[in-house]
């Protein structure tokens, strides 16, 4: 039997999320728990779908590169990830597939505990290496809803102005330039 | 209903017995201004007034009343005879009478109705008989006085007036009503809805298990249900307060149309207006959104990205390094075992096939080397060896079965890696750049602002000119028109307040309605374990009953609004023939009352159509009511206009518009001057030549000659039938 794909078998997992973000972040940003509306805009809400900010939180921890274990009390989405960013079908949006081939490859290369080796002789399953990868996800994802929250407890309408999510993600890379140029000065 | 004949006698200008013959399609009266056209509209008024006993002495003809001598009397009379399931005539008259002093004295006042019951001419009261043939929800739509009535969507209740009468939604009042402000008679639906809510509550109530939790939910129910009754109220005021503001500023504006500097302002905002629309059309700062759709949030990924190439690339070198390895190992192995199979013990076998099967076989049955003439008992190992021999040989007859090679690496995922890697990395430069996209949107997007505050401002300057504008009049001191003015700045100012509360009042009714269904939810959650999770299920199936019927009733009003702007349009296309005339759009506004609107074909809007189009557009939507009325009735009703074309331009349009009329399959009694031209001598005549065209009946109204102008009683209306 050909083996399968990687990506796929990551691809029809449902990552996991603290459940409480539920009422804090996703109600409040999202149509997560309205059911298929098409009324996202009236609603005034900024993100479609609840996977949506979930990519976002999941973003800012890569880019922060800060894990949090989660809590107990979790619970998925509706989709698998392989559904994520497929709205051809809605008003106003641009499907963004892609975007999970890249978030695959952030997983595959932030996940420390995985031997890619040992997976390639078949020493651990791929179903076990995905748990890697998944748990690498769901944990940045955690940090990332932690922090948004942060924000927000800080200054509620901060995620209000038009370039809030924006300038979030913004601060976190914008960093790192600084010890680019270290290196420069090493070399 | 179809008018056969009209019959006014002694009404103001109209002397003596005046009897007018009707037929179907369209029926012309032509005259000049004080020929009588208003008069004979105005009787017909009188007429079909089926609510008040109006004997008024003014109604009587001047001329007649001259004529009468001392204590006489006479009759005004307005009768009309009519097609509607059988002839029928309804006729109202008073008497009147002059006493010594010459004075009028008016009495007697009848209002009779016949028809024929196919036997006989019955009598019967002539208001009941209108009512029942021609009632008052229909006449509402069938009337129309000069140009400026003709939209029948000015009054505020005028949509759910018609809509009520002529679509089907009135079925619904039995089981919905919905608003409880608009009616003391619940629907059924309503009313079992509040019921089984009440009893759910009550259930709720009596079950001690969730007192506490029962008692702070429903306390949290009653807050917001409060708070959203509150703001529902509050969202209403704003809307009627936006609508008055707006109206009073539009006659203000309307009063002044003719003021060539107030057109120019008005052109000067629109054009300002477009600008600022367009400018505000470049701007997009959905920058949460182009995070996902633009993959903007990879902005800071090429550090990760890079990690994974690096990655991929040391997995792949590395699996590539053990390949090798294992196959030198492997390779090495197999050498081995070649050679110690051909050296053992450092002595050469025989050939395997020697001696054959068959000698091997015949020596261990007989427990002797024939090889060596030596005995070979079972169980020693000279029988051994025979033993293995043969054992050997047999094995070696078998197809060789090739030794199962074992991979060291079972999968292949590096290639998948490897092929993301490769695929991906070649859209790293767009990621590299994304930085700089990001920042360009922005700078664009600012500039744009700038742009539409610098013409805000302009704007802001024009609007006060035009208010000053507004204010002025004639006669004002310097004093009324600062007065005036403030007063004009504060209607505006009040407009944009409702105008701004509205949208953030609507905000907070949707706000509030969700978490009303949050916390619903978890009211019905704690109800699920209890004696009240019936009453529960109850109120939740008569709630989704009653929704049911609200959708359909909205369904239906929409359903109503679409087909009478389909027909609409049909008529706008028949009336104007070559011109331009857009698309008719019946807009339900959020007060509840309707606006009819003109739209090109990109979904423009036409803010200020000239009054000719306007006027078309008006009939249409007429016609178009007419149309519906007579499907609901199963039956057609005249349409009698007076003056409707008075600002078109002579010429080939007014010619076009009445030919469609004539076509139009309605009986439509219509007074107008137009078709009449100036003669030599500056007199009004008819232009007959533009009349044979039309299909239909056609009367000159004129005044008698010779007259007084200033001498009411030497006015008479003579009606002669000119086609």
């Amino acid at each position: 039997m050909a083996a399968e794909n990687l990506y796929d078998i990551w691809a029809r997992r449902n990552p996991e999320w603290e459940n409480h973000f539920e009422e804090t972040l996703l109600r409040l940003f999202t149509d997560y728990g309205v059911g298929s509306s098409e009324l996202t805009f009236a609603k005034g809400k900024t993100f479609g779908a609840g996977y949506e900010l979930y990519i976002y939180a999941f973003f800012i921890g890569l880019y922060a590169d800060k894990k949090r274990e989660l809590a107990d009390d979790t619970k998925g989405f509706g989709q698998p990830i392989q559904y994520w960013g497929n709205l051809d079908s809605k008003k106003f949006r641009k499907a963004y597939p892609k975007l999970r081939e890249y978030i695959f490859t952030a997983l595959v290369a932030k996940t420390e505990g995985l031997d890619l080796i040992a997976l390639e002789k078949g020493e651990i399953t791929d179903r076990k290496a995905v748990d890697y990868l998944i748990n690498t996800m769901e944990q940045y994802a955690n940090y990332g809803f932690h922090a948004i929250e942060e924000k927000l407890k800080d200054n509620p309408n901060y995620f209000y102005k038009n370039t809030g999510f924006l300038d979030m993600i913004l601060d976190l890379f914008v960093l790192p330039s600084n010890s680019d140029d270290a290196e420069i000065e090493e070399l | 209903m179809n008018i056969k004949e009209i019959t006014i006698e002694n009404f103001r200008s109209y002397y003596g017995t005046n009897t007018i013959k009707f037929n179907d399609g369209l029926v012309l009266f032509l005259g000049d201004n004080g020929d009588g056209k208003t008069t004979f509209f105005e009787a017909l008024e009188w007429l079909f007034d089926t609510s008040t006993t109006n004997i008024d002495s003014r109604f009587i003809s001047g001329k007649k009343i001259a004529e009468l001598p001392e204590f006489e009397s006479d009759t005004l009379r307005v009768s009309m005879t009519f097609e509607h399931d059988g002839e029928k005539i309804v006729e109202k008259s008073f008497s009147f009478r002059k006493d010594q002093d010459g004075e009028i004295k008016t009495d007697n006042f009848q209002f009779k109705g016949f028809y024929d019951d196919g036997v006989q001419r019955s009598p019967i009261q002539g208001g009941v008989l209108l009512d029942r043939c021609f009632e008052a929800a229909i006449r509402k739509y069938c009337l129309f006085k000069g140009e400026e009535n003709l939209n029948v969507f000015n009054n505020p209740t005028a949509l759910n007036y018609l809509i009520e009468t002529f679509s089907n939604i009135r079925q619904f009042d039995p089981y919905y009503i919905g608003d409880k402000y608009k009616s003391d008679y619940p629907g059924f639906v309503d009313f079992a809805e509040d019921q089984s809510q009440k009893a759910y509550e009550k259930a709720m109530k009596s079950d001690k298990q969730n007192s506490q939790r029962e008692k702070e939910l429903s306390s949290d129910l009653d807050k917001l249900r409060r708070k959203l009754d509150d703001t529902r109220k509050r969202l209403k005021n704003n809307r009627e307060n936006a609508t008055n503001y707006s109206t009073k500023l539009e006659d203000l504006e309307n009063s002044k149309e003719a003021s060539t500097l107030l057109k120019g302002i008005n052109e000067r905002l629109k054009s300002l207006y477009d600008k600022k629309t367009k400018i505000e059309g470049y701007i997009n700062e959905d920058y949460t959104i182009k995070l996902l759709d633009e993959m903007w949030v990879l902005c800071g990924f090429s550090q990760t990205f890079k990690e994974y190439q690096e990655k991929v690339t040391a997995f792949s070198k590395e699996k590539r390094k053990q390949e090798d390895e294992d196959k030198k190992k492997k390779g090495r192995e197999e050498a081995y075992q070649e050679i110690s199979q051909s050296l053992k013990d450092g002595i050469v076998p025989l050939s395997i096939y020697i001696p054959d099967e068959k000698t091997m076989q015949e020596m261990i049955e007989d427990e002797f080397c024939k090889v060596c003439g030596r005995e070979a008992k079972q169980g020693t190992d000279a029988y051994n060896f025979m033993v293995d021999k043969l054992n050997e040989l047999l094995k070696s007859q078998q197809p060789k079965k090739k030794k199962e090679e074992v991979p060291l690496f079972q999968n292949n995922f590096a290639k998948e890696l490897e092929q993301k890697s490769i695929s991906l990395g070649y859209n790293q430069e767009e990621l590299n750049n994304l930085t700089n996209t990001i920042r360009e949107r922005i700078e664009f997007n600012e500039a744009r602002k700038t742009e539409a505050k610098k013409i805000q401002d302009s704007i802001d300057a024009e609007e006060d000119v035009k208010k000053k504008l507004l204010a002025q009049n004639d006669n004002l001191t310097e004093e009324q028109l600062i007065n005036a003015y403030q007063n004009i700045s504060n209607w505006w100012e009040h407009r944009k307040d409702a105008e701004k509360q509205i949208v953030i009042l609507e905000t907070e009714e949707k706000e509030i309605d969700n978490e009303l269904t949050d916390v619903q939810k978890k009211y019905d959650e704690l109800a699920k374990d209890s004696v009240a999770n019936i009453y529960c299920k109850t109120h939740a199936a008569l709630s989704k009953i009653q929704k049911s019927f609200k959708y359909a009733k909205e369904k239906n009003t929409q359903d109503f609004l679409s087909l009478l702007e389909g027909k609409a349009n049909q008529y706008l296309e028949q009336l104007n023939i070559d011109g331009f005339y857009g698309i008719i759009r019946i807009l339900k506004t959020t007060d509840g009352s309707a606006k009819i609107a003109l739209q090109d074909k990109n979904d423009t809007f036409i803010t200020s159509p000239n009054q000719a189009l306007k006027t078309t557009m008006y009939m249409s939507v007429l016609f178009a009511i007419s149309d519906l009325t007579t499907i609901k009735r199963d039956k057609d009703y005249p349409l009698i206009f007076d003056a409707p074309t008075s600002s078109f331009t002579e010429g080939k349009k007014v010619d076009d518009f009445y030919t469609v009329i004539s076509e139009i399959k309605k009986q439509c009694v219509i007074f107008t001057k137009s078709f009449l031209v100036d003669d030599a001598n500056g007199q009004k005549v008819v232009n007959y030549d533009k009349i044979k065209s039309l299909k239909g009946t056609v009367y000159r109204m004129e005044k008698q000659r010779p007259f007084d102008d200033k001498d009411l009683s030497t006015i008479q209306t003579v009606i002669t039938p000119i086609k």
